[in-house]
């Protein structure tokens, strides 16, 4: 029970990472939709060009919506940001800000490459005056991405070769403890495969169970974290985050079954040679 | 059946615990191998058995090269023995039916058979009533005759005996190396090892002397002695 909890401990790290990942693009997508880029165009375009230059962003396959906002508009937000301090800004002509488009991507479009190559095309059009958006907040998401990626495969090595240790060392202290019934069942002449797969089937109980319970572990934590993370950040999400699919809840089973088989056979070849 | 050619084993460059032994024994023979503590005998019987690995020379036993079996061409070579250990090797958590029974259920015999056949062998040697206990409650010689039981469960074709009669009582000896017998005459070839020279010289069976890990008398066989 000690061995598949610590297994199950183990197992549950690489869970998390593998329920991080899987869930990373819907993360992305929602803080990505707080990113837009804001192309600011010359006070001196005339509702036809607005109209044209709508058009051309609004074709863009990246874009998900263009808005124009008027220097009216501009204006009337910024009063409204400003709040009981408004006052302060009565007298200040409409022309006083510029005009732009609120530009939101598509979520397959929301990575800092897609926003960068948006940016820049936005510059070259006739009428628009200066392209900004949150380039910093986009090679943040970038590199946690990256970052998340990397400590799954590191991590994961080491937890592996720790879970490995465990059951082995727990398959090893079972034939210790059998020791003399397996003497007898040698001298007797039973055959190898009687002896070891007990043990070998003990192993791959433990990383199974220890499989099973860093599952029960995870839905327990997730279901907890989804729906204290919007609280806690403030963002909502573009689409719900999802516990890990079956095939991955598979795989979790598959590797502590497998971690458990591969201790157990060093385990055996140590105690009882090959 | 049995055939050793040059046997040599070395434990340690300096004391050979074998040195070039070569060793004729026929099937039905009942030979004791016999010399004092150290000659080389239990080590000549776990090279017999498959225990360890001669050094040097060839080992064919019931028709096995015992030097170059696999670990599962080795389990089915014991299979076909039957072996009786000083130090009786019981499993002290199962009763001496179970223990007996383990040995022929791990050759592939069915649980019922195993014990059907281990419940006859212990009625046979006269512990039916105590076939329910475990070791630990069992005399020193009713455990002697438990792994005979065992040893004879698979009715093997060689049953090979280190001291079986060690730290036994003359009566129990003579009661184990009765049962021994018995299988002898049923057919099996029997290999004893002893330092006791009495028990070796009873019943004017062959005796190969061993001393310092050589062979120095080979003893007469039987059926040459007779000619």
């Amino acid at each position: 029970m000690l061995t598949a909890g610590t297994v199950a401990l183990t197992l549950f790290l690489l869970g998390g990472f593998l329920l991080l990942q899987e869930n990373l693009h819907g993360l992305v997508q929602g803080w990505g939709s707080a990113i837009q880029i804001f192309a600011y165009v010359d006070g001196g375009l005339s509702a036809a060009d607005v109209s044209s230059l709508s058009t051309r962003i609004g074709a863009y396959p990246e874009v998900e919506s263009a808005r124009f906002v008027s220097q009216t508009e501009a204006l009337a937000s910024f009063k409204k940001s400003v709040g009981a301090q408004s006052g302060i800004l009565e007298g200040v002509p409409a022309e006083a800000l510029p005009a732009s488009f609120d530009i939101a991507l598509k979520p397959p479009s929301r990575d800092p490459a897609s926003i960068a190559a948006v940016a820049q095309r936005l510059r070259a059009e006739k009428g628009v005056t200066q392209v900004d958006y949150a380039a910093e907040w986009a090679e943040k998401l970038d590199l946690l991405a990256l970052s998340l990626a990397a400590a799954k495969w590191i991590l994961g090595g080491f937890i592996a070769v720790a879970a490995l240790f465990i059951v082995s060392n727990s398959v090893k202290l079972a034939i210790i403890a059998r020791r003399d019934e397996i003497e007898v069942m040698e001298l007797a002449g039973a055959p190898p495969a009687l002896i070891r797969v007990p043990f070998l089937i003990e192993g791959m109980s433990q990383g199974l169970a220890g499989a099973a319970l860093s599952l029960a572990l995870l839905a327990a934590v997730f279901s907890l974290a989804v729906s204290a993370l919007p609280r806690a950040t403030g963002i909502a999400y573009a689409q719900p985050p999802h516990f890990l699919t079956i095939e991955s809840c598979a795989v979790l089973l598959i590797v502590g079954t497998a971690i458990g088989a591969a201790a157990s056979l060093f385990a055996l070849g140590r105690q009882l040679g090959r | 059946m049995i055939r050793l050619a040059g046997v040599s084993k070395l434990y340690s460059p300096e004391s050979p615990a074998l040195a070039d032994v070569n060793l004729d024994i026929d099937r039905g023979e009942f030979v004791f191998l016999n010399g004092p503590t150290g000659a080389g005998k239990t080590t000549l019987l776990k090279i017999l058995f498959g225990g360890v690995r001669a050094s040097a020379g060839d080992v064919l036993v019931l028709g096995r090269d015992l030097r170059r079996l696999s670990s599962r061409a080795l389990a089915a070579h014991r299979r076909a023995l039957g072996l009786v250990c000083q130090e009786f090797k019981l499993l002290p958590s199962m009763t001496a039916l179970d223990n007996v029974a383990l040995a022929a259920e791990v050759t592939g015999v069915s649980a019922r058979e195993s014990r059907r056949r281990a419940a006859a062998l212990l009625e046979d040697l006269g512990l039916g009533a105590k076939r329910h206990a475990k070791p630990p409650m069992l005399s020193a010689g009713e455990r002697q005759k438990v792994a005979v039981a065992r040893a004879l469960v698979n009715d093997p074709s060689l049953i090979l005996g280190d001291e079986p009669t060690e730290n036994l009582d003359a009566a129990t000896a003579d009661a184990t190396m009765s049962l021994i017998e018995r299988a002898h005459e049923r057919g099996a070839t029997v290999v004893i090892a002893t330092h006791d020279a009495a028990l070796a010289g009873r019943s004017g069976q062959r005796v190969v002397l061993l001393e310092h890990g050589r062979v120095v008398e080979p003893g007469a066989r039987l059926r040459e002695a007779a000619l």
